[in-house]
């Protein structure tokens, strides 16, 4: 399902702590914005794992697996998720 | 991002490798599989895995269906490593896309491959054990990987991560069921040495013992401790069996190992 009615709106700040939080609670000893979901021990398991955790809040398109391998920080992943989301949303075009 | 680079994924590079071991995983596994292989194999050798469309950061991709395209396109991507001297790797589904890539190899790039290594996969020869996995439904597909042993309990108890991985072993359990390994086709020149786990259920020893006929000169089949998944399971044992078949010079000839009774 597309992010629609039923998911919650992907506000930047919010999404960062829910990133955070998903992020410990797979065992990622993360903390700051910039603190990295492979550095802290993620592999590819633990990746299937969060972008499973991701598409049921966010919904199927919020994170491309090739956008979590390639910015992988707390920040950079919420913002992958955010652009998406909110795009998704508005029906708009992908990209900027 | 250039075409070879998603299909391989680096567990060890070294500045002068003496030969790369290119590693190919079982249906659903994933390069995760190989990450602590360089505690294990001679530090002058290059390390590489394959990543199939379905796994890792390739998860969402296209999985592929039939032999044919998929030999076809893991030779493009690896051909690069392979006019250089390589050793292959495979377990189970891996062992029979390994062997695949061996044949290729044999007439694109011939006295490279110094070593071709299949644990937990059935000979050329010989037919598929029936009845298929790949035909049963979802639930009893989960079921038989549970039973099986190689896949999380904690995957398959998540819907959704279930709904990820899944269909990724499905189609790649389905490849290996219905591969036809033509014993026609071989032998490849390089040894071939097969691994069998004592207690695998799914690949037992009459599965296996034909794999030395399809290698050149000092061919083997070891029985090494676990079951099916005793790469995940035994690691150090399979790793040390691999190690001491690497040959130390693959300039010169696949003969050239250290010699053992």
């Amino acid at each position: 399902m597309s992010a629609t009615s039923g998911e919650p709106a992907a506000d930047g700040a919010e999404v960062r702590q829910w990133v955070r939080d998903t992020c410990r609670g797979l065992g990622l000893p993360v903390e700051e914005p910039e603190d990295d979901f492979f550095a802290t021990g993620g592999t590819s398991l633990t990746a299937m794992k969060f972008i499973a955790r991701v598409e049921e809040r966010y919904g199927e398109t919020a994170l491309a697996p090739d956008d979590l391998y390639e910015r992988s920080s707390v920040r950079e992943i919420a913002d992958s998720i955010a652009h998406n989301t909110s795009a998704s949303r508005q029906g708009a075009p992908t990209g900027t | 991002m250039p075409g070879s680079e998603k299909w391989l994924v680096p567990i060890r590079r070294t500045a002068d490798p003496r030969l790369t071991l290119l590693c190919f995983s079982y249906a659903g596994g994933s390069p995760e599989l190989f990450r602590r292989w360089p505690e294990g194999i001679a530090a002058d050798v290059d390390i590489l895995a394959l990543c199939l469309p379905g796994h890792g950061r390739r998860l969402k991709e296209e999985l592929y269906r039939d032999w044919e395209p998929l030999t076809r396109d893991v030779l493009a991507a690896v051909s690069p490593l392979l006019g250089l001297p390589h050793a292959l790797y495979g377990h189970s589904f891996g062992g029979r896309l390994a062997y695949e890539v061996a044949l290729l190899a044999r007439t694109a790039y011939p006295g490279r491959t110094v070593g071709l290594f299949v644990s937990g996969c059935r000979a050329p020869d010989q037919p598929q054990a029936r009845p298929y996995l790949h035909e049963l439904d979802e639930g009893g597909f989960g079921e038989a990987l549970g039973g099986m042993g190689g896949t999380p309990a904690e995957f398959l108890a998540d819907a959704a991560l279930r709904k990820l991985l899944l269909p990724v072993i499905q189609a790649e359990i389905r490849l290996a069921e219905l591969w036809d390994g033509d014993g026609r086709r071989g032998p490849i020149a390089a040894p071939v040495t097969a691994l069998h786990g004592r207690d695998d259920r799914v690949d037992p020893l009459p599965a296996m013992r034909g794999w030395p006929g399809f290698g050149g000169a000092g061919s083997e089949l070891l029985t090494l401790p676990g079951g099916h998944f005793f790469p995940e399971t035994h690691r150090e044992p399979l790793l040390a069996a691999i190690n001491a078949r690497l040959p130390w010079s693959p300039g010169s000839d696949a003969g050239n190992r250290p010699s053992r009774s």
